[in-house]
């Protein structure tokens, strides 16, 4: 069955058309998204290992799109009437199977991941995780409101998400790039315009020494 | 961006993969616009009527056709598509449908887990009858007997997944609160369009006496299970 695994986006609004042409070809592939406020770029999996094909996926949305990256994975939640909505069932028999009061002897219908308020009145709404409800759904009603779509269970989505923050957290970084055995010339002493930015010398380690043309060795470079 | 926008009462340009046409007739019938882009490799965009949930279409990229069959759950699960701004006789009549399709799922669950339970419980009582025959049995048929209660036993255990009559009842319950609601909104409708609500009405009665069929089954079953009770 085909994972599906919604990343969140920080930095693009889908629900403006506009946005959709900001979209670089390579990532055609992944589907994209919004549920309101949320915009979404899916990844829909057949891989073997989807959770490494989800961060690779992340690390080529904040390198082919500036200024926007992915947040986390999104874990959709859903109210009771959603849920009716999407089973095709009547709202007071959803509302019985989250209750526990209906079909609850084989496996207990999924806690609530959130409770919101409803305005006044002191009312409030439970939110359930889709991903869980639409297993129990499956299990126990015995009908599958989400067909061919498989979701990534609690270990892989805290482990994607683990990946995501690090992927984060070193885009700031310093890290090295293998340019391989390209000759570069650095007269680059003071800063100087490179393609869209600005690079700043500031230090070379030589590897051997002077050569004839120049020194080898690994340059640490700023790049704004 | 030269982007054309198509509204539901306006003809969509097509796509050249007719599983994306099958999804972009969806979102036309439930009232959601199209953006039309038609880049190299973007089609255009699709938003619902409140312009809350949106989606875009490429066009020859990977994955498209499980991508089409997700849009097609979006937009049937998005609350904004027809009913808000669109016709309330199409909407009654979608919601019928659905609550009817959902309802047919439920009974055919149902039949499936009675046929389950009553294979159960027909080899439960060959096992009764065997072990009654084992006892009472001559020795010399008795190998051939032991050789019988085997293939019930397995046959038994063949069936140890059946559900029991209570889980039976209970989906029917559900099965009937699916059935009642949609009549409920088919009856909406009768009161402006009679011929388009007969038909739904009627598969609604159906859907009741396959329901009151299948709750004799399981009531039949309840009682073979226990002799003694009811």
């Amino acid at each position: 069955m085909t994972v599906k695994i919604p990343l969140r986006l920080r930095g693009l609004d889908l629900r403006d058309a506009n946005a959709y042409t900001h979209i670089a070809p390579d990532l055609a592939e992944l589907s994209w998204e919004a549920n309101g406020g949320v915009s979404l770029a899916v990844v829909y999996s057949d891989d073997q290992f989807p959770v490494a094909a989800a961060a690779d996926w992340a690390r080529r949305v904040a390198k082919l799109m500036p200024g926007v990256e992915v947040a986390e994975v999104h874990d959709e939640l859903v109210s009771v009437s959603d849920i009716a909505a999407r089973a095709g069932v009547a709202a007071e028999a959803a509302r019985l199977w989250a209750a526990g009061k209906r079909r609850a002897s084989l496996r207990p219908f999924p806690a609530p991941r959130q409770v919101v308020g409803r305005g006044s009145g002191g009312k409030s709404m439970s939110l359930y995780t889709w991903r869980e409800v639409v297993s129990w759904i499956r299990d126990v009603i015995g009908i599958d409101p989400d067909e061919g779509i498989d979701y990534l269970n609690e270990a892989e989505h805290a482990y994607l998400n683990a990946e995501l923050a690090a992927n984060a957290a070193s885009a700031g970084a310093w890290h090295p790039i293998d340019v391989g055995t390209t000759n570069i010339t650095t007269d680059v002493r003071g800063p100087r315009c490179v393609g869209r930015g600005v690079v700043r010398l500031l230090d070379v380690e030589p590897l051997d020494g002077p050569s004839t043309t120049g020194r080898r060795g690994t340059l640490r470079v700023a790049l704004t | 961006m030269s982007a054309q926008r198509y509204g539901p009462d306006d003809t969509w340009p097509l796509h050249q993969k007719p599983y994306w046409n099958k999804a972009l007739a969806e979102a036309r019938q439930a009232d959601w616009t199209l953006t039309f882009i038609d880049a190299p490799h973007n089609f255009g965009v699709v938003s619902c009527p409140a312009g809350e949930h949106t989606f875009g279409v490429d066009k020859t990229a990977v994955g498209g056709e499980t991508k089409s069959k997700e849009a097609i759950k979006k937009i049937r699960w998005c609350q904004h598509g027809s009913g808000q701004s669109g016709s309330k006789v199409r909407a009654r009549q979608l919601e019928t449908v659905r609550l009817l399709d959902a309802a047919d799922k439920l009974i055919g669950c149902v039949e499936q887990g009675l046929i389950i339970a009553e294979a159960k419980q027909d080899a439960q009582e060959d096992l009764d009858r065997l072990e009654l025959q084992l006892r009472t049995a001559a020795s010399n048929v008795e190998e051939v007997l032991l050789a019988e209660q085997e293939a019930a036993l397995q046959a038994a255990i063949d069936v140890d997944q059946a559900p029991d009559p209570e889980t039976l009842s209970a989906e029917l319950d559900d099965a009937t609160a699916t059935v009642k609601r949609s009549e409920s909104v088919a009856k909406a409708l009768k009161v402006g369009r009679p011929t388009l609500a007969k038909p739904l009405l009627d598969r609604a009665n159906e859907a009741h006496e396959r329901i009151a069929a299948l709750q004799d089954r399981v009531a039949t079953l309840r009682e073979r299970i226990c002799p003694d009770v009811g």
